[in-house]
């Protein structure tokens, strides 16, 4: 760090940033959007799901214990396991990497927080309250029992009347906006949000590994919400997308349940991965080794876990060939495991490995997940799957899977963070106890249920007789999950006991050479008091000495200004300085507009159609206020940060983050979209009872003007933003609004005219939900022509400040193309209905 | 020169070109069934659904090659800084295990059962 | 006639729907196969084991190997040898399972319809195609297509002992083709979660003499075995 005398005294710089980053007492704490609080809030709700789930767990194995138990009748049971897989997948899993994620990112990439720090607190809340609802409704008896995987017709109304299935598609499809946020979040930051220097090639490989991890979720989620959106249409309007009779399939529900379902696998195993990469380097004493060859193993992962979701689907009779592709890509997602794996052998082969409770939770990692891994090669296995699908040899696959690639990795990494969080250090009698008895609880439970699989057992029964010969393996699992369960409290209690009275901890207790801890511990709400400048890579770097530094001002921004919450953004690439972001400050206002989407769902769940079609203007109104504390009113030009360095604020930058989170967000809704029109097009090659008996007629003059209207607004969103600050500007966007408006007229006209009953066949419906999502689009360009145009008015856009312009313009882009390729779709579709032979 | 050098969505080319050659032959397998190609039989015993699908496995793996080879002329260039030559390693290495495992994924259209 | 499946059905001993217990070649191969993989993976796993456990308990151990030729040996030149011969000949016997009996032989044709929570099998090539509920009866030694479709959610036919599972979806027909050894009375299972029933959904699959099940045949034609059937075994 260079020399720089500091402004102010390291003492009053801290007490500047405390007053305006941290988190007020008492019921403020409802407004915190610092990312260390709102990851403990992630870490610590998801550790409270697991509790639960794991609970369930125990009243599975406790059913399954005895043949012919009459602990549960059939329809529990149904409940428990459904909800013992749905809390584990999504209420615990996925929030509880997120979690570390946004406790950890930001300090490992030298930053102040994220780029959108509201964005992590609705996230936060979202989870919370969709979380709730699936556990609340299991308390009122009315859990969802279809299954976590939903298949229908099971899940669809004629079977499961009540409102178990509607609770089980909205529950999950709050918590999944949850994640569609945390990832765009992620990927954003990890890009745009780190310390001057940081390129990429230098960058700790935890971030490499979340900013895959976050693009897979931006393409691995959308599919099933799309799933969950058409079949709660189903249930609720009765668009046939799933039944046969009416040209639904319900193999298309499979498809968009298994295309999520299976990157979720790698998509909660790589976070893991990535602080095994983080610490075990730490007690290597040296390095990660592969750098490189781990950055592309898991960049091939993210990608090969998208070609195997249908091993899942081997029975349905889908041609062996077709099987043969996803068979492929999981036997081949297993080399890129293997790298994975053997760049840490080699990093521990090539170091002076100290032995410590954080590396006893890798052995357990090793010992589990290459056995999980193992028998998942073999299910990859076409003939051999077909045996043991839906089996208990799935069930104890999928557990050493998880428990290896997930659980056991994120508990040593809850040892090793624990001083940071805390700021106390962690003992060893306890903490040792606590792993063996987990370990040999788990493989004593799962070690045997391969075998039970073997011998027949299918899965989701909640009986068996006697004579089968299964009863010892499954009363040796019911045993061995009870030691489990107790090696977990243990482990629990132990971190409780830590948390709560272990002496304090010094300073980077394990010696690390990572970012976060250059600060003190527990770490202040700003991170660090003045930021790095990094100059090589930063797994290599002297933390005692950068946190003396930066304490004492010596990096960048070492000061306060405007009572504003400042952090750096930097070029993607290379890491220069490009900008100074400026954060929102603490509001109410993400938990607001959480609620009011709950509402949203609430009144979904109750079948309060037409008010809940009241509640989505309410949620766009409260996302409008987040932005009146956003932009500057003025050019300001560049700034200072120190070290005689100026940068522009984010609001005159070309390359603001925020139009790169507008950027990965119609990532996720372009994958949405395909979705649709793949199943659209699934369901005319799958499903019976195609041709329909009437088929819709969309004529050629409202398609055209739809498309043509999408275009002209298109183009007046241009005009405006190159005429910004002349007279042009204002009526151009006033001009793409009504564009906007005239393109959801004719969408609404196609939709009363040339569908005819969108309830009598898959066609009409796959047709009706493209307009409705073309016009939803066309209803968001009126929001944003409109808001440019307040914005503009309030003097908030200029020839510097484009960036609102910016975003709305890559909507309408967006929304244009979305249009001409919809159009398409539909009239194509229609002109191939009635071909070839129905299957 | 088809790209410009060392950006960072390179990273991503040869992956995202097999997950478009992965929806595109499943797809079209698909689509060939659902027309009964399988049973336009073309010479001896070979049907338009088995040509149409070889047909699409070799171009998927001359644009996979292709891709790899255009983003291997970057490799090493002097004039790229340290953070531009990490992501053009990435880049060349991922798009030749992209290759590899193109060739692996779609062999089964060769000879595999495909209706 | 009759009592004689009465009494083949209700006998079962332990290992019933095991598919370790093969009593077919389809489900013999994919055992063989099982035990190959099983053999294979438990040394795969001693391997990395125990280097993990050298690595990082006898410092020095791995030095002399650079990291490069860790992470490439241990990432690609091990594990691709083994993983790309497996897939291969999974594809080879996926395809030769698939055609088992090959084009020449016409095998007895039966579609197992589902409904919550029963299975009725009705047998194509009889005339009047007759149907049993519960019990599937064939001819040992012959090769046997079932065709699974469902009137009401998704389940799966499974006879562990014969064969690999097939689904049973509503608008679908999905198949699967085996042979049973010798006479002799199998279990088969709702492989498929189909509701609260789906414990339950069990059946038994009767494996007859070829003359015994000629004679059951012809019995059927000439009274009505869907009525009788369903009798014994409701």
């Amino acid at each position: 760090m260079r020399a720089n005398k500091p402004m102010l005294s390291p003492i009053r710089l801290h007490k500047d940033l405390s007053a305006i980053w941290d988190t007020r007492p008492g019921l403020q704490r409802l407004a915190s959007v610092n990312h260390t609080t709102l990851g403990k809030r992630f870490i610590v709700t998801a550790i409270v799901f697991f509790a639960i789930g794991g609970g369930l767990a125990m009243l599975i194995r406790a059913q399954l214990a005895t043949s012919q138990s009459a602990f549960m009748e059939a329809g529990l049971y149904a409940q428990i396991f459904t909800m013992h897989g749905t809390v584990m997948m999504f209420l615990f899993a996925i929030p509880l990497f997120e979690g570390f994620a946004i406790y950890l990112l930001p300090k490992l990439v030298g930053a102040r927080d994220f780029a959108f720090p509201r964005l992590t607190a609705y996230s936060y809340w979202c989870y919370l309250f969709g979380g709730s609802m699936l556990i609340v409704g299991m308390l009122a008896g009315v859990a969802p029992d279809s299954g976590w995987f939903m298949y229908t017709p099971l899940s669809s109304r004629t079977y499961m009347p009540g409102i178990n299935a509607d609770l089980w598609l909205l529950g999950i499809t709050f918590v999944e906006i949850s994640a569609i946020c945390t990832a765009v979040e992620i990927a954003v930051s990890v890009l745009k949000v780190r310390a001057p220097g940081m390129s990429l090639d230098r960058m700790p490989i935890f971030a490499w590994y979340m900013l895959i991890v976050a693009f897979m979720m931006l393409v691995g989620f959308p599919p099933l919400i799309l799933g969950s959106i058409l079949l709660e249409v189903e249930r609720a309007f009765d668009l046939p997308f799933f039944d046969p009779k009416r040209g639904g399939d319900p193999l298309l529900w499979q498809h968009l349940f298994w295309l999520f379902g299976h990157p979720e696998v790698y998509i909660i195993f790589l976070p893991a991965a990535g602080l095994v990469s983080t610490f075990l380097p730490v007690f290597a004493g040296r390095p990660l080794a592969g750098y490189i060859a781990v950055v592309i193993a898991v960049i091939a992962m993210g990608f090969l876990s998208f070609g195997l979701w249908v091993h899942h689907m081997y029975a349905t009779g889908i041609p062996h060939l077709g099987l043969s592709f996803f068979a492929a890509a999981s036997v081949l997602v297993a080399v890129p495991t293997a790298v994975q794996i053997f760049a840490w052998i080699a990093t521990l082969a090539h170091g002076t490995p100290r032995f410590s409770l954080p590396m006893l939770y890798v052995f357990g990692m090793f010992f589990v997940f290459v056995i999980g891994g193992l028998t998942g090669v073999m299910l990859a296995i076409v003939p051999f799957n077909l045996q043991a699908h839906d089996t208990h040899f799935v069930v104890a696959h999928l557990h050493y899977v998880l428990i290896g690639g997930f659980v056991l990795p994120m508990i040593g990494a809850a040892y090793y963070w624990l001083p940071h969080i805390t700021g106390r250090r962690p003992s060893r009698v306890m903490s040792n106890i606590g792993f063996w008895t987990i370990f040999a609880g788990f493989n004593v439970t799962f070690l045997a249920m391969h075998l039970t699989g073997l011998k027949g057992m299918p899965r989701r029964v909640h009986t068996y007789l006697p004579e089968y010969g299964w009863e010892a393996l499954n009363f040796l699992s019911s045993f061995g999950s009870f030691i489990m369960a107790i090696g977990f409290a243990i482990a629990a209690l132990d971190l409780l006991l830590i948390v709560r009275f272990a002496p304090r901890s010094t300073r980077n207790p394990w010696k690390a050479a990572t970012l976060e801890w250059a600060m003190p511990i527990p770490p202040p709400s700003y991170n660090f008091a003045s930021l790095p400048k990094i100059f090589r890579r930063a797994d290599t770097l002297e933390p005692s000495t950068m946190a003396a530094e930066l304490a004492g001002g010596m990096g960048y921004l070492a000061f306060t200004r405007n009572g504003q919450m400042e952090t750096l953004g930097v070029e993607m690439v290379g890491g220069n300085t490009e900008q100074v972001i400026v954060l929102p400050r603490q509001t109410y206002l993400p938990l607001i507009t959480a609620a009011t989407t709950g509402v949203f769902f609430l009144l979904m769940l109750f079948k309060f159609y037409w008010l809940a079609l009241v509640a989505i203007p309410l949620v766009v109104i409260c996302f409008l206020f987040w932005t009146r504390d956003t932009g500057l009113r003025a050019d300001v030009g560049p700034v200072p940060i120190g070290h005689g360095i100026v940068a522009p604020y984010h609001s005159e930058s070309a390359d603001a983050p925020s139009s790169w989170a507008m950027a990965f967000t119609l990532v996720a809704d372009a994958m949405l979209y395909a979705s649709l029109l793949f199943g659209g097009l699934f369901l005319w090659a799958s499903a019976p009872n195609w041709p329909p008996a009437e088929l819709p007629a969309l004529g050629v003059v409202l398609p055209i003007g739809v498309v043509a209207a999408a275009l002209a607004a298109m183009a007046s969103g241009i005009l405006a933003l190159r005429n910004v600050g002349g007279a042009v500007s204002i009526p151009a966007l006033a001009l793409c609004a009504a564009c906007h408006a005239i393109a959801l007229a004719c969408l609404f006209t196609l939709a009363v005219t040339g569908i005819p009953s969108f309830t009598q066949h898959a066609l009409s419906a796959v047709i009706m939900v493209v307009i409705i999502y073309l016009a939803a689009h066309h209803a968001m360009g009126v929001v944003f022509a409109l808001f440019g145009v307040a914005r503009m008015i309030s003097g908030k856009v200029s020839a510097r400040r484009t960036l609102d312009l910016r975003i709305g313009n890559q909507w309408h882009l967006y929304t244009a193309g979305a249009n001409f390729i919809g159009v398409l779709f539909m009239v194509g579709l229609i002109a191939i209905a009635g071909t070839g032979a129905a299957p | 020169m088809i790209f410009p050098s060392g950006r960072l969505v390179h990273v991503a080319a040869g992956f995202s070109v097999w997950a478009i050659i992965f929806a595109l032959i499943y797809g079209m397998q698909g689509v060939g069934c659902r027309l009964d190609w399988d049973k336009v039989i073309i010479l001896d015993t070979i049907s338009l659904q088995r040509v149409q699908l070889v047909a699409l496995y070799v171009a998927g793996l001359c644009v996979l090659m292709t891709i790899y080879a255009c983003l291997s002329k970057h490799k090493g260039r002097p004039e790229q800084n340290a953070p531009r030559r990490f992501v053009t390693a990435v880049a060349v290495y991922g798009a030749l295990a992209a290759f590899a495992a193109g060739g692996l994924s779609f062999v089964g259209v060769m000879w595999l059962t495909a209706c | 006639m009759f009592p004689m499946f009465a009494a083949a059905g209700v006998s079962g001993c332990s290992g019933d729907l095991s598919t370790l217990s093969p009593a077919g070649p389809v489900a013999g191969s994919i055992a063989t196969l099982w035990w190959v993989m099983a053999a294979g993976a438990a040394l795969i796993f001693l391997i990395v084991m125990v280097l993990f456990l050298l690595v990082w308990l006898r410092p020095n151990f791995g030095r002399s190997f650079s990291q490069r030729a860790w992470i490439l040996g241990g990432g690609l030149a091990f594990p691709i040898p083994l993983l790309v011969p497996l897939l291969v000949y999974s594809f080879q016997q996926g395809e030769i399972l698939l055609h088992i009996g090959g084009p020449t032989e016409t095998p007895v044709r039966i579609e197992a319809r589902a409904r919550m929570w029963q299975w009725e099998f009705i047998y194509l090539d009889e005339d009047t195609a007759p149907s049993t509920v519960g019990v599937l009866h064939i001819p040992a030694g012959a090769l046997v297509k079932v065709t699974a479709t469902s009137e009401d959610v998704i389940h799966s036919f499974w006879v562990p002992r014969l064969s690999g599972k097939v689904d049973a979806i509503p608008g679908h027909r999905a198949r699967v083709r085996f042979l049973a050894n010798t006479p002799n009375t199998y279990r088969g299972a709702c492989a498929e979660f189909c509701g609260s029933g789906h414990a339950g959904m069990l059946f038994s699959v009767q494996v007859h003499k070829p003359e015994d099940y000629a004679r059951l045949i012809k019995a059927a034609r000439d009274t009505s075995l869907r009525a009788s059937l369903a009798q014994v075994h409701p």
